[in-house]
């Protein structure tokens, strides 16, 4: 019976990870490899690599994969710049007991739909919105201010998605790090920033590449931000995907091969920052002596 | 685990099978006794207004199940997962897709004998060429969405009254529309057919339209201050003031007329593509009977042509789409009779060669 209720505990989790992330995956590869879906009915479907080839034969495409690519970094650059002192207070400056309330503070606007925050940015920054009402008020700008619909504001709306992705880990990070070390720094004469760039940093450098890959990740994905407060020229890969999901006219095995050349990146990505901290960051797990 | 299993199934046959199966027994009963007075239908939101929903429900017995889909694309996904085992008895077409729902074989004819109201729309959109297949009318028409230009009084001065004003530098950062149907507009603006039935025998000549029209929307991108799908979308740019002469087919406009906001709406000189909404009767749908019961009380309801205009926000195709509506309202959801002249409607035979051009220039127009 143990061994009845063991196999059970393993299946039911199996079973759901190949049902919920294996399932549609094959269904969309199977899709990005179809040359016409949906096939007229009662028709056996015929498979192509086009949808593949058209990637590299459009340079629309591929550009809309490099802008995302470029803002997913850059967004991680953001959320690092402003998430690390964020998560350094929190975790050293405030009392333990009130942390969890602190935290709770952060994470609150998190709680609401996406959607819901892009359209808040979106009445802050229209051209008769909150920003360009005090413009006006204090009198810096007699007409609006063009705030929205730039990379800027994309940019904006995509760091305001993806930053829990990054405070969490290193907030873990920071937490985790023994106090009398830096103390240590402190008594031998290390300065402040000198503590920071040869204790602080080294120690917290795997919250600092978890933080990255899964903002990274999180940010190549962005969609809402990119539909809402893009304008013409801030067309990024997931919107392209969502177009051509969306078009109606058969185009969905184009938009499936897009979804599995973007899996493939994230793939490569993730390696290539996994093997990062192996290379550059000391091991700061605790050893056993032998 | 195959162990396991074999422990745990001869309990469940034993035992807990004998008692689900009698439990399950009534339940199987009752939801295939429900599912007999159960009707499916896929709609946007108003398309069935929810007094004349409770007025049949009441006195058919029937119960209405609306599927609510907010665009073509996700209605054609889920109506084509279903297509062998359909469980929607009605579902909404727009005319420009109409093609694809025939192609994909999700909807069939409509028996317009079988609804003795059909003789109360419009003879314009129920006769209409776009709504034959192969001589088969297809669907029951509904409202009308009119692309038209909206703009803001105060901003744009003089009013506009051609497509081509989308392009005035004077009005850079500030424009904005679908790129779909503006492209389909600007081939209307330059001459071009933007029903594609001209270029049946010759694709290359609609190639070359589309061709045209998209390397003017390229030209002029620096005007748009971005590109819209959704009707909310548009709403919140005029709003928000950051866009102040658009495109659009969509409802928006009206109501912020109704409501008192500084937009109007125009034909434009050049006419314009008008898209009809449509209810279509599924193809092997599980009630048709009940389709067409609800089809022909949905005809026949006195005054539905200006109800389906305030729930839906579109002009209704029904004889009498404007008795009832006030003159605010005739004016910010109607088309003016000499409007009404220069309308065009896709068609049928055209859209396969429409579609196969215009989703690859709108791509390229938004890729810059």
């Amino acid at each position: 019976m143990t061994g009845c209720l063991r196999t059970l505990f393993v299946a039911v989790p199996v079973l759901w990870v190949a049902l919920a992330n294996a399932g549609p995956l094959l269904a969309m590869l199977r899709i990005s490899l179809m040359q016409v879906y949906p096939g007229p009915p009662g028709a056996a479907p015929a498979f192509s690599l086009d949808a593949y080839a058209s990637f590299w034969q459009e340079a629309g495409y591929r550009a809309s994969l490099l802008r995302s690519l470029g803002l997913a970094a850059a967004s991680t650059a953001v959320s690092l710049i402003l998430a690390y002192p964020l998560a350094y207070y929190v975790a050293r400056h405030v009392p333990p007991a009130r942390r969890g309330r602190r935290l709770m503070l952060l994470i609150a606007p998190f709680w609401t739909s996406e959607v819901l925050r892009m359209f808040a940015l979106v009445l802050l920054l229209s051209n008769r919105g909150a920003l360009n009402f005090v413009l006006r008020w204090l009198g810096l700008s007699e007409t609006p201010v063009h705030l929205l619909y730039g990379t800027g504001t994309v940019l904006a709306g995509m760091v305001y998605t993806v930053f829990l992705s990054m405070l969490l880990p290193l907030y873990a990070a920071v937490d985790r790090m023994p106090a009398h070390v830096l103390d240590a720094a402190a008594t031998l004469g290390a300065g402040a920033w000198r503590r920071f760039w040869r204790v602080t940093l080294p120690l917290t450098a795997r919250g600092v590449a978890s933080g990255a890959v899964l903002t990274y990740l999180s940010a190549l994905g962005v969609f809402t931000a990119a539909a809402l407060l893009g304008g013409v020229s801030t067309l990024v890969f997931a919107t392209t995907i969502a177009d051509l999901f969306g078009a109606a006219s058969g185009r969905w095995p184009l938009g499936a091969a897009f979804g599995f050349i973007l899996l493939t990146i994230s793939t490569a990505c993730v390696a290539g920052v996994a093997a990062l901290p192996a290379l550059f960051v000391p091991d700061d797990r605790p050893r056993r002596d032998t | 685990m195959a162990a396991g299993l074999q422990t745990l199934l001869p309990r469940l046959s034993r035992r807990s099978l004998v008692a689900g199966g009698a439990l399950a027994v009534p339940f199987l009963r009752s939801s295939r006794a429900v599912a007999a007075e159960m009707l499916n239908i896929t709609a946007y939101d108003g398309f069935v207004p929810p007094d004349f929903q409770k007025r049949f429900e009441t006195e058919t017995g029937t119960q209405i199940r609306i599927r609510p889909v907010a665009s073509q694309a996700p209605e054609l996904t889920l109506l084509t997962a279903e297509r062998d085992h359909p469980i929607t008895d009605i579902c909404t077409v727009v005319g420009t897709r109409l093609h694809q729902f025939v192609a994909d074989g999700i909807i069939e004819p409509v028996d317009t004998a079988r609804l003795k109201n059909w003789n109360k729309l419009n003879p314009l959109y129920a006769g209409a060429d776009w709504n034959h297949v192969n001589g088969a009318i297809m669907s029951v028409p509904l409202v009308i969405g009119a692309n038209v230009l909206v703009y803001d009084i105060h901003e744009v001065t003089p009013p506009p009254d051609t497509w081509f004003s989308l392009f005035d530098v004077k009005y850079k950062g500030r424009v904005t529309y679908d790129i779909e149907d503006f492209l389909l507009c600007t081939m209307l603006a330059q001459g071009a057919d933007p029903t594609f039935v001209s270029y049946l025998d010759h694709p290359d000549g609609a190639a070359k339209a589309v061709n045209a029209a998209r390397d003017l929307l390229i030209r002029n991108r620096a005007q748009v201050v971005r590109f819209f799908d959704e009707g909310s979308e548009l709403e919140q740019l005029l709003t928000g003031g950051d866009a102040v002469l658009a495109q659009t087919y969509a409802s928006t406009p009206a109501r912020l007329i109704l409501s008192g906001q500084p937009f109007r709406r125009v034909v434009p000189k050049e006419g314009t593509l008008a898209y009809v909404y449509t209810f279509a009767i599924v193809k092997n749908a599980p009630n048709r009977d009940g389709a067409y019961r609800f089809l022909d009380a949905m005809l026949g309801a006195p005054g539905m042509g200006a109800t389906l205009t305030r729930s839906a926000g579109y002009a209704s195709s029904f004889l009498d789409a404007d008795q009832g509506l006030s003159e605010a309202e005739q004016a910010a959801y109607g088309l003016p009779k000499d409007a009404l002249a220069r309308v065009r409607f896709p068609r049928f035979e055209g859209q396969a060669l429409s579609s196969s051009l215009i989703d690859r220039a709108v791509e390229e127009v938004k890729a810059g």
